[in-house]
This record gives C-alpha cells, structure tokens and sequence, in this order.
C-alpha cells in the first residue's frame, strides 16, 4: 500500500501532482532535471556509503502496514535496473501504477540515493493520488466541497418542510425593505413616479432575479396607490421577463387596466449610454422614489447622485462589494450584500423563500464556528484543520 | 457667521463640479511633478515579468472598454513596454469585446516608437482577440489555444503565427497580466488559469476594484496587482518611461486634497449648523 | 477580400432570417406550455447537475474533459446567439418607437443611424479598417471616458453631502476615508509628515496606515461580504436547478 502523501513533502513538491502526472512520459523527461534538482533538495540522502546488499532488499516482499514495509530499509548496492525493477513490483503488488510514476521511480533512483525508504516516500509522494485517477469518477479531494455542499442543502430543506409545516420564523427588520411602503407612499402624496432600476446584467445573474422578484413586490404596491411605475432595463431579456412580473402583479391587485407596458423599456446594453438615459428620464420625470436593486458598476454613484439631486427616496442593494459604499453614502437605504437574496424571503414570506433563508443563515453560523476554530489551530500551529478546507 | 456656514450648508453643487473642474485643469497647466513611490503590489508584478527570460510567453488579457481606458490604457503601455524591452513575446487576448481594440492601440502606439520599431506583428506580439462568453474562453485556453482562437484578430490562421507556434495550452505560457476593469479578468483567469491549471496570474486593475482582489494577494494565488492610476504610475516610474499616468498624478493628488478640504469643510458646517 | 464580402453578407442575411424565424417562433412558443415551462426547467436541471457532477470528477478522467469541451462549445454558441437577440431587440424596438411616434422618438433615430453606420463600416472594412477606427478612437472612445469621467464630479459632491460626522459610524467612516485618500497620493504623505509626532514616525506614514485600512479592514469586510452573498448566490442556485424559482422564465400567462 503506497503511504499517503507526508503533509511536509506535499506543500515542498512544486510542480503539483496532478501536473506531473498528467504530462506525457515525453514531457516528463523533459521535467527530469527540474524534479531530479527538487527531490535531490529535499532528500535526506541516506546511507553515505555502499553497504552489503540485503537479502530482503532484493526481494520484493509484502507490506506489513500501511506505511512504508519494513523490508524496504537500509540501502541497496545492487544494479540500477534491478532496483528499479523490484521497487516497481514491490509498488504494483500494491496499486497499479502509471508510466509517470514509474518515471519518477526511475528518476529518485538517478539522483544517486540509495536509500530506499527514501525511494518509496518521494515516489509514493509523487504518486499522491492513490489511485489511478484517470479511471476514478469521483475526486475524493473534493469531499470537503460534497460535504459542505449536502450539509447547505439539508439546512435548507429541513427549514423549508418546517416553514410549510407551520413554523414560524424570525426575520429580522432590514431597514431598506421595511422602507419600500414608505417610498411608494411617498410618491403616491407628491403625485410622482416610482422608478425601479433592476440592475445592468441579465437575467442569468442571481442579483437580476432577486431584484426583478421584489419589483413584482413594489408593482403590487403601486398598482394599489395607482402610481406611476417606470422601469428602464438595460437587457432585452430582462424588459420582458420584467414586463410579465409587472403585469402579473397588476393583475392580481386587480388594476390590469393601470398597466402601461410603454413604462417598462428597453434602453441599451451600452453601460453608460444606459445611465445617461436613465439620468435623463430621472431629470425629465423626477421621480419621487428611486430603486436600485441588481448588479451595479461604476455607474451607481452616478445614478444615486442625480437621483438625489432630483429629490427622490432611495433604496438601493447589490452584492457588489466595490459599489455598496457609494450606495450607503448617497442613498437613504442600502440592502447590503445578501439582504438582497433575503428581500423576496421577507416580502413575501412564502415558506420556501424562509426555509432557504434560515438555511442559508445556519450555514453562515456553522462558518463562523469553522473560522473561529481555523484562527485557533492556525495560531497554534495545527495545519491540518485549515488544509483540509482547501480546494484542490 | 452661521448664516456663512448655513450658505455652505446649502451649496450648489455646480460650484463644486467648478472646483473639481479648477483642480483637474491646473496641475496639468502646471505640472506639480511630485514623487512617485512604489507599492510592494506593483513592485511584485515588475518582477514577476522581469524574472522572465528572452523569448519567454506572456499572456497579456485587456479585459477592459474604453470608460477605463484613461486608467488602464497606461498601465497596459506600461507593461507591453516592460515585456518589448525583455524581448518577451506577447500575447494579447481580451474577454471583453473591445479589449481587441485596446489591445490594437497600445501596440500601435509602441511599435511607432524609435524603440520598438522593429517589433513585428506575428513574430514578437500578437493580437488574438476576442470570444464570446469569458469563462468558457479562460477555460477552452487551458485545453487548447487555437480551438479558441482559430485565427487573430485580423483573420490570420493560428498556425500560420510565428509567435503561436508550439503554444498549446498555459503550460506554454510563463506569465499571465490581466487588465481588468469589472467582473471578467483577474478573478477569472485566478480561479480558473491558476487555481485548475497552475499558471502564474498577475494583473492591473482600476483603484476601485482593487480591493477586491486582496484577498486573492494574500493568499498568494494572484502575484501582484498594479492598482488604478496610481499603480500605472509607478510602473512607468519602473520601466523608466513617466507618462500619461505620472501626469495624472499630479491631478489626482489635488483633487484628492480638494475632496479632503470639502470634507472638512462639511463637518465644520456641520457643527456649526446643527443636525439637519 | 472576396471571401471577407462573401462572409460579410451572409451575416447580414443571417441576421434577416434569423430575425424572421424568432418572429414567427415567437408566437408559436408564447402558446406552448411544455416550450415556456416544462422544456427550460429540465434543461436547467439537466445542465446544472452535469456541472456540478464534473466538479467531482477527476480531470485525468477523459469524461471532465468531453464534458468540459460540451459544455465550453455550447455556452459559446448560446452566447454568440444571445448577442443576435440583443441586436435584433435593440434594433425592432427602436424602429418601433420611430414608428409610433413615441416619446423621445429622435433619440431611436439617433441610435440607429449609429448603429447601422457603424456595423455596415465594420463589416465592409473589418475591424481593423481605418473608418472603423476612427469612428472607435475619436467618437466611441472619447463618449466612454467622458461618461466614466463624471463619476469625479459626483464623488466630490457625494463626499460634500454624505461624509459628516453624523453618528459614530459616519465618523469612522469620515476618518478612514479622509486617510485613505491621502495615503493614495505622494502629496498626502507630504503633508502628513508635517503633522507633529506622528508625521515624524516612519511606520506611521499615511500610505502605510492606509495600505493597513485596505490589507485588514476592508479586506475583512469584503471578505464577510463576499461569504454572505456566495450563500446567497448558493442558496438561489439550488431554487432554480430545482425549478422553484421561476422568474426568470417569466410569468405563465
């Protein structure tokens, strides 16, 4: 049985494994002297001198343990080839190996060691993978992301079932939703429009989706307050799917007839050719309430000045972390970072938007159980925790 | 004096869009040439490329339109002449779709250089230019360039480039500097080109979003990080050419205190005013 | 150059058919349910849990690699695709606009012009002909900047407006600012220097504190921003791979 990778070797060993492994024998001829420069360098070459061969080195023999096998001690005196040819039985009783590591056998044997317990940790910590990952269809480094990713997935469906059960569940106030009756409220009084900007991506980004969901939320209000409501998009893609949700929420307040589709248009892809039409609509109808729900650029603060300076509200929310501090410093509500996602869960209070919610916050608890505890065996010099968490 | 500060209180801003319009036009009328130091970030970049030997490939990704263009046009300058001077050859791709372009007139305006005169299209740099969809392109480039980029930007098949020839995947790329501006670029080449192929990733970026690559710097995925104008300034300080961005310098450091002084300004009025 | 023309119009009869085709399809999927609904969730699902299955394959195993070919060929053409929708959208809709005499009609006829102007130019010369990049270099170019430009001036006056030191966060908030920006620029640790004490301590220089505001503050609460709405972004994947969130098919009228 090949050892598992000694954490030492593997965070010394550049190039990686899986490079090395992957490249043609060809081209692991090539890298010979690159490997044969790094093992010589992190080899402790063993016996200085040639001494007596040993019956047991000679022969191949079985493994006692999962480590390296007792007989394979000492050094080995004998004939270049003849070594490599036992090593390499020795290692195939164990796993099938590929044409590299035998290459990478070869090559610890050409630096001129002849130890041989050496030989087997610097191969067996090439050959880190265990097996022959080319015929594997699961890599078991990544059962950390499998794990964390079934565990996210379990949190969510056990709140959700007990959100449909009945259970009730805790939101806390998040200002700038709490805020959205008071805007369309306060556009209603001054006899302005509502505009709803639901960011400059397309409907294939999660802040779309959730901007485009809590616009159905605001349509539903300003079809009861009988408000104007413009949405310029950016997106053909999103116009549409925006045109439909405004339609159906005027639908089921039962103002069908209030709907005006010609208030929801298209303006550009162009990024800035869209903010400069947005700025002119917002010069020319003054809006009494500004929205800026979605994905964000530099264009943010552009927006979120000229609506300012027009008079209106402003709610804003991204998840785009270089674009929250202009929207926290010229908007009167920002929805930061995930209140976003969390928006549709708090307006609509369905038990699957809960569900997720509460999931998603367990999840973050759990991470911040894990940080602590990183920052603790870090500080303390235990490796393993914080390694085990790495993607490879 | 209240009703001084009540009128600051209520200033029109057109009078400050005046004072930031004084603050541009000056230090460019009057040049104030003040230093330029240089940050660890920009520094790691610099050596980075200049660890590099004749001959070696670069990946140079303009991943950026026009609206930065007065940001990061200079630091790609910067860079492309850092890489001509190593003799290094130079590989523009973009994922944006007018980074092709960019990419286009920083080359012209190099190679109409005395210096550079002699660098040829095809043989020392090329243009490979743009593919739909960024993820798929970062990642179609780990598995082969010319599936990619069958041709260059102006149509000229991939094997008939001098430049291109024994370059397969990032295996045969030593270097990659990505120009970035928003979502596509150094993030982009970091999870993919380094983290599932294990190229070296290096980049510049607008000063905005700089901070959100930090975390990638710290945990040594990404090498360095040319940061905004700031950053174009200091490699041009490097490459021993002070350009564009050095001028801008000037601008940003006096805008930079006029921001300073209305800040001040604001808190004082603000005191005095009261709570509004 | 032959082939350049004969590429060149067949573009453009590509793009005539193609427009034809989405008009006529159009109204033959605005009645099918299966087409809307059933077709686009399974599709989703069925690509959503390919990629995530090769996520945990081996990528020595030569079914990442046939997957990460299907997958990277494909979302190529649908991109290439969505780019013709986006064009005809722009185009169909502003010609619309023209027609109906609607609101700011002459900012339609403007767009058009542009965009027919342009697209004929390049596709005649390429992209590397000469009007082509004069109208990139002298027209697009300088309209980009100047937009991106203006941010300048909103900044100075959002920073006039908004940094007052209102509550304890403003202050901190107002005080982090005012240093990072000094320590941006070489005249900020000009003037630092000139404060008594601290300006004569090196370690303390401002570009110094700033760079420690960006390195551990900010760095830090990106960081929490980021884990946050990565759960968020999760949290919404699995509703949609699993068709619970459906806005994005729009609504089933």
């Amino acid at each position: 049985m090949i050892p598992p990778t000694s954490a030492a070797i593997a965070q010394q060993a550049v190039p990686t494994t899986a490079e090395v492994l992957s490249a043609s024998t060809a081209e692991a001829n090539l890298k010979n002297a690159a490997i044969t420069a790094e093992v010589s360098s992190t080899v402790q070459k063993g016996a200085e001198t040639l001494a007596t061969e040993t019956a047991g080195a000679e022969k191949p023999a079985a493994a006692e343990d999962a480590n390296i096998p007792k007989d394979i001690a000492g050094t080995y005196t004998g004939d270049d080839e003849k070594l490599i040819t036992a090593l390499i039985s020795q290692f195939s009783a164990a796993e099938p190996l590929t044409e590299e590591v035998k290459v990478l056998i070869s090559d610890a044997v050409a630096t001129g060691t002849r130890d041989m317990k050496e030989i087997y940790k610097i191969a067996a910590s090439k050959a880190a993978p265990k097996y022959d990952m080319s015929k594997r269809y699961f890599n078991y480094k990544r059962l950390n992301v499998l794990l964390a990713g079934i565990l996210l997935f379990l949190f969510i469906n056990y709140y959700t079932y007990s959100a449909r059960k009945g259970k009730d569940m805790f939101i806390r106030k998040i200002g700038g939703l709490a805020a959205i009756d008071e805007a369309v409220g306060r556009a209603t009084e001054m006899g302005k429009p509502v505009l709803f900007i639901p960011g400059i991506y397309d409907m294939d980004d999660i802040q779309t989706i959730a901007g485009v969901s809590i616009l159905g939320h605001v349509a539903k209000k300003t079809a009861e307050y009988e408000t104007p409501l413009l949405v310029p998009c950016t997106r053909s893609l999103v116009m549409s799917t925006a045109q439909e949700v405004v339609k159906e929420s005027y639908l089921k307040t039962g103002r069908i007839d209030s709907f005006r589709p010609e208030n929801i248009r298209y303006l550009t892809d162009d990024q800035f050719g869209y903010v400069a039409g947005v700025d002119g609509i917002m010069m020319r109808e003054k809006p009494a309430a500004n929205f800026y729900l979605g994905v964000f650029f530099a264009e943010s603060l552009i927006l979120a000045e000229t609506g300012h300076h027009v008079g209106a509200i402003q709610i804003a929310g991204t998840a785009m972390v270089h674009q929250i501090p202009f929207f926290v410093a010229a908007c009167d509500y920002t929805l930061i970072g995930e209140e976003l996602f969390a928006a549709s869960a708090y307006l609509s209070r369905e038990p699957m938007q809960m569900g997720a919610l509460k999931g998603q916050d367990v999840a973050k608890f759990l991470i911040i159980i894990v940080i602590v505890l990183g920052i603790i065996m870090e500080t303390a010099g235990y490796h393993i925790f914080a390694n085990w968490f790495a993607t490879n | 004096m209240k009703s001084f500060f009540t009128m600051i209180n209520n200033l029109d801003r057109r009078i400050i869009f005046l004072a930031v319009v004084l603050a541009v036009i000056i230090p460019i009328v009057k040049p104030l040439d003040l230093p330029v130091k240089i940050t660890p970030n920009t520094q790691n970049v610099f050596n980075e490329i200049n660890s590099l030997k004749e001959g070696d490939r670069i990946l140079i990704s303009f991943d950026y339109d026009p609206a930065s263009g007065p940001e990061l046009q200079p630091m790609a300058k910067a860079v492309v002449r850092h890489c001509f001077r190593k003799n290094l050859k130079v590989i523009a791709v973009a994922l944006w779709p007018q980074g092709p372009m960019m990419a286009k007139n920083a080359f012209e305006d190099l190679t109409s250089e005395v210096e550079f005169k002699h660098k040829t299209y095809g043989r020392d740099f090329v243009n490979l230019g743009v593919k739909p969809s960024f993820v798929a392109t970062v990642k179609g480039l780990g598995e082969s360039f010319e599936s990619v980029f069958p041709s260059d930007f102006n149509g000229k098949a991939f094997n008939e480039l001098e430049i291109m020839k024994g370059v397969k995947t990032y295996k045969d790329i030593s270097l990659i500097f990505s120009l970035t501006t928003g979502s596509a670029g150094i993030s982009t080449y970091v999870s993919i080109a380094n983290a599932q192929y294990g190229s070296k990733v290096t980049g510049g970026c607008t000063a905005i979003s700089s901070l959100e690559y930090y975390p990638f710097l710290q945990s040594k995925q990404l090498l360095g990080l040319v940061e905004g104008l700031k950053g174009a300034s200091e490699y041009e300080k490097l490459v021993g050419k002070p350009a564009l961005a050095t001028a801008g310098m000037d601008v940003q450091a006096v805008v930079h205190m006029l921001l300073i002084g209305f800040i001040l300004l604001a808190n004082i009025t603000h005191l005095v005013v009261g709570k509004k | 150059m032959n082939k350049l023309v004969f590429f060149n119009t067949f573009l453009v009869v590509f793009f005539i058919v193609a427009f034809i085709l989405i008009v006529t399809l159009g109204k033959a999927l605005r009645s099918s349910m299966f087409l809307r609904r059933k077709l686009p969730l399974f599709v989703c699902f069925m690509m959503g849990l390919i990629m995530i299955c090769q996520f945990f394959i081996p990528s020595e195993n030569p079914l990442y690699k046939n997957i990460d070919d299907f997958s990277t060929k494909w979302i190529q053409i649908i991109t290439s695709f969505s780019l013709v929708i986006g064009l005809v959208s722009l185009v169909t809709i502003n010609l619309s606009k023209f027609s109906r005499g609607a609101e700011d009609w002459q900012y339609s006829i403007v767009l058009l012009i542009g965009f027919f102007i342009s697209s004929f130019i390049g596709l005649r010369e390429g992209l590397e002909g000469p009007n082509f990049s004069f109208i990139f270099n002298y027209m697009y170019t300088p309209m980009q900047s100047t937009m991106f430009s203006i941010l300048a001036f909103f900044v100075a006056s959002a920073a006039f407006r908004a940094f007052r030191a209102r509550t304890r966060e403003a202050t901190m908030l107002l005080i982090a600012a005012v240093v990072v920006m000094l320590g941006r620029v070489e005249l900020g640790s000009i003037l630092w220097s000139y404060i008594p004490v601290i300006g004569s301590i090196k370690w303390l220089d401002v570009s110094f504190v700033s760079q420690w505001i960006n390195d551990v503050f900010t760095t830090a609460g990106q960081r929490a921003i980021l884990l946050g709405a990565s759960l968020g972004y999760i949290a919404a994947s699995f509703k949609i791979l699993l068709g619970i969130e459906k806005s994005y098919l729009g609504s089933e009228e």
